[in-house]
């Protein structure tokens, strides 16, 4: 049950094998016990999740349709408002709010007959890689418990590898969805910009910032991503298999100063997908590594104008690595910042161009596998890595396009790696379509750490 | 209009000057933390001037509701 898909649990609730509450009460129970050992969690909702439980129990006993997520246990992020519960963003207790409404795809979850079971430890404000967290304690791997669980949607990843939740809601401005998806063994998807409402979320950079799902499996994110963008699921086009799909390989900065052993498993995973009938090709983006820059900049002055306040009055309040990257953003000028986002202009266009003369385009989702937490939580380590960690993710929180991590293989270390499949805008279908196709037939995305 | 100074040599000096220009308060120790990021952001802004964007307009839409 703890390591199910989201889509088999569901079906077993409202096919009756099993009830709602039974299902909250084994997921609480398991966090329960095992994430002192991890705290991915910062509150869990447990007299909210068994109340949820039994009114989706109520409505399949009734013969109402409980939802497509019916009885699904799902963490959230806390930096997504629930109703009645503190908004934390991982910051100093002078930083926290208290949340009046749900936030609009907290709704649509519930809509759908989700169990919220709680929310989850980030990365402060959401402005780092690490999840090394000053205010709330750090958030571990639970592949490695020494290591960080990447960010800034850590404790979300966390949580959903080690089967605390079979499903979680995280954002990603620079790839905080898809980094710790790929460090910790799962699944995440970034959708195309603008197709899930952001609203009742504290932001990080409004021209970057997405919401999107972790999982265990490409089918679930599509299922999860469905009822946070309130559109219909694509599930017949995801199983269509891959056969005569152009795969473009970006040569040049995308497959550059990789650790040996994500080059060798992301390699493979090409060859996989080719051999399940894909057209594997190179392409160049020409500007690809610039992309980093203009995301950057935009990052970095939205982030400050969204804080200055804050930065004025309470500057003392911030872990020291995200005061620097806040301090900087008041330097840059308002012309450096329309720069950015003409260079953010030209850039999709020319992501777009290339992903006309192929379906998805594919790379590793970050340059090496999780970093040892100790010595994450000093500021320059911490903004080395967020460099790092970035390198890959951020051109498409630039371009907004939609973008899947999916793991790919593990290190001699027992550490994951991460394959990162991005599309044309709206594409989520495609890009969807390629991570199935391409869990079908490897067994990297079925295995779960050992807790002890 | 002259030709900005190479990022790197931006100095701490240089740096209170704009921060007082722009109304904000800096210690010295926060100035110290904060320069090498003020540089780095300064180069990669040097870097996008080198993209050929010729008329190109910003990224940025607005539709009044």
């Amino acid at each position: 049950m703890r390591f199910a898909s989201a889509s088999e649990i569901a079906g077993r609730i409202t096919g009756r094998s099993v009830t709602a509450v039974e299902v909250a009460e084994t997921f609480l129970k398991h966090i329960a016990v095992h994430d002192r050992l991890l705290n991915s969690f910062l509150n869990v909702m447990t007299d909210q999740a068994l109340d949820a439980a039994q009114r989706v129990d109520d409505a399949v006993r009734a013969g109402r349709p409980p939802g497509p997520l019916a009885g699904v246990p799902v963490a959230v992020k806390d930096l997504i408002d629930i109703a009645g519960m503190p908004t934390t963003a991982g910051a100093h207790r002078r930083f926290h709010t208290m949340a009046r409404e749900d936030a609009p795809v907290i709704t649509r979850l519930r809509d759908a007959g989700a169990v919220i079971v709680g929310k989850t430890g980030l990365h402060e404000f959401a402005y780092g890689v690490t999840n090394a967290n000053p205010h709330a304690g750090s958030v571990r791997n639970p592949w490695d418990r020494s290591r960080t669980p990447g960010g800034s949607s850590g404790g979300s990843a966390a949580a959903v590898a080690a089967g605390f939740c079979p499903a979680a809601l995280g954002s990603d401005t620079g790839g905080s969805i898809r980094i710790p998806a790929s460090l910790c063994g799962i699944t995440g998807l970034k959708p195309t910009y603008g197709t899930v409402p952001t609203s009742g979320v504290v932001p990080l950079s409004w021209a970057l910032d997405h919401l999107g799902p972790l999982t265990r499996t490409a089918s679930d994110a599509g299922l999860v991503f469905s009822v946070l963008a309130a559109i219909p699921r694509p599930a017949e086009e995801i199983g269509r298999g891959i056969a005569g799909l152009r795969i473009g390989i970006p040569r040049h900065f995308f497959w550059e100063e990789l650790d040996p052993e994500v080059e060798a498993a992301c390699r493979q995973a090409v060859g996989t997908l080719a051999a399940q009938g894909a057209a594997v090709l190179d392409v160049v983006i020409p500007h690809a590594q610039d992309a980093g820059a203009a995301a950057t900049l935009i990052m970095s002055v939205e982030a400050a104008a969204y804080h200055e306040r804050r930065l004025r009055e309470h500057g003392e309040a911030f872990g020291e690595d995200v005061r620097v990257k806040l301090d900087r953003g008041l330097f840059v000028s308002a012309v450096d910042y329309i720069l950015a986002q003409r260079a953010r202009a030209f850039l999709t266009r020319e992501f777009i161009q290339v992903l006309r003369g192929t379906d998805v385009l594919i790379t590793p989702t970050t340059i090496a596998p999780a970093a040892p937490l100790e010595g994450s939580d000093q500021a320059a380590s911490s903004l080395a890595m967020s460099l790092e960690y970035t390198r890959f993710t951020n051109p498409f929180n630039l371009t907004g396009l939609p973008v899947l991590s999916v793991p790919c293989g593990f290190t001699t270390q027992g550490l994951p790696i991460g394959l990162q499949i991005a599309g044309r805008p709206h594409d989520e279908a495609t890009v969807l379509r390629v991570g199935h196709s391409y869990q079908q037939v490897t067994e990297w995305h079925l295995r779960h750490p050992i807790l002890t | 209009m002259t030709e900005r100074n190479d990022p790197a040599t931006l100095t701490r000096e240089q740096l209170e000057v704009m921060a007082r220009t722009r109304g904000c308060e800096f210690s010295p120790d926060r100035l110290t933390a904060v320069l090498p990021e003020v540089r780095r952001l300064q180069a990669l802004a040097g870097r996008l001037r080198m993209l050929p964007l010729d008329d190109l307009p910003p990224a940025m839409t607005f539709t009044p509701q």
